[in-house]
């Protein structure tokens, strides 16, 4: 391909990717807790924290290495992780939405066995010494 | 995101058709934003280690910037890097397409860290989905690579026997 089109293509592409992701920007989630130059007043959410202490519409959410003071009604209970949203106060968090995280036991271990599995498939297909590498037919 | 096992199966279906090599380095790259990132993050958080800056570096592994670093590094492990470059590859994308298919109530991906801190998901899937597939797809994906090894093996004895290369198919 001739470096005219080549460079068009290119820009497009650039282009095209930027209004993309313009288009969705607004999908993208409100901050994080814990994100620097926080606000008071602005929206926040807080993925898979665990509740460490409850007492009424208050509880407390460690996402290491912190922990969040949540206000607000929600049906937690020690040990559980949420994820949580609602407006920074400065000290604390006024919740609007809080979802339950469910039990992710099962996913550690598909964790090892999925690592088991690569290695596996690594052990079958591959041979040879680090740089001279080949795979197997 | 998505189980490890899942992740290696749509790996392994992706490369299954083109030997045990490439089927090796797919499963690999299917795998690898979760084995740079995620697997030394946990293992830091089990030994206590919580320090915000460890795990940012981390972080990027599971970005496809990181990703391609991964890839180009591993790549020079090989005679031929250019195609296992593109196995790779090819099973690291799959592990972004998989990932960006779920919901995690609005805290998705960073797919262009350290550019941006910006979060993309598709969310039509839970973020636990994939847990219930997991063994019914690995069962599927143990019983395909067997189907297309027999194939293979039976497509050698052939070339073998006959003493040429016969590329027909059955």
């Amino acid at each position: 391909m001739s470096r005219g089109p080549a460079s068009v293509g290119f820009a497009a592409a650039i282009l095209g990717l930027g209004l993309v992701w313009w288009a969705v920007e607004d999908r993208v989630s409100a901050p994080e807790l814990g994100s620097p130059n926080l606000a008071a007043g602005a929206e926040v959410i807080l993925p898979i924290g665990r509740v460490v202490a409850v007492d009424g519409e208050l509880a407390q959410l460690r996402k290491e290495p912190e922990v969040y003071t949540v206000r607000g009604e929600a049906a937690f209970a020690v040990g559980e992780e949420w994820t949580v949203g609602g407006t920074w106060t400065g000290d604390s968090v006024e919740l609007a939405w809080a979802v339950p995280h469910p039990d992710r036991g099962g996913k550690k271990w598909l964790g090892g066995l999925g690592l088991v599995l690569v290695l596996g498939a690594l052990a079958r297909g591959v041979r040879g010494r680090p740089g001279r590498m080949t795979l197997r037919g | 995101m998505a189980d490890l096992v899942t992740h290696a199966c749509v790996g392994a279906l992706l490369g299954l058709r083109w030997g045990r090599g490439a089927l090796a380095l797919s499963v690999a790259g299917s795998a690898l934003p979760d084995v740079v990132s995620r697997v030394p993050g946990l293992a830091l958080e089990a030994l206590g280690v919580t320090l915000e800056p460890v795990h940012a570096v981390l972080v990027i592994g599971h970005a496809p910037l990181g990703s391609a670093l991964w890839v180009g590094l591993l790549a020079q492990l090989f005679a031929d890097r250019r195609t296992a470059a593109g196995w790779l590859g090819l099973g690291v994308l799959s592990h972004y397409v998989l990932d960006l298919l779920q919901d995690h109530h609005g805290v998705g991906y960073r797919l262009l860290v350290p550019l941006s801190g910006a979060r993309w998901e598709l969310g039509w899937i839970g973020s636990e989905a994939t847990v219930d597939w997991a063994v019914p797809l690995l069962v599927f994906t143990a019983l395909a690579v067997a189907w297309f090894g027999e194939r293979s093996d039976e497509d050698r004895r052939r070339t073998t026997d006959e003493g040429s290369v016969d590329l027909r198919r059955r």
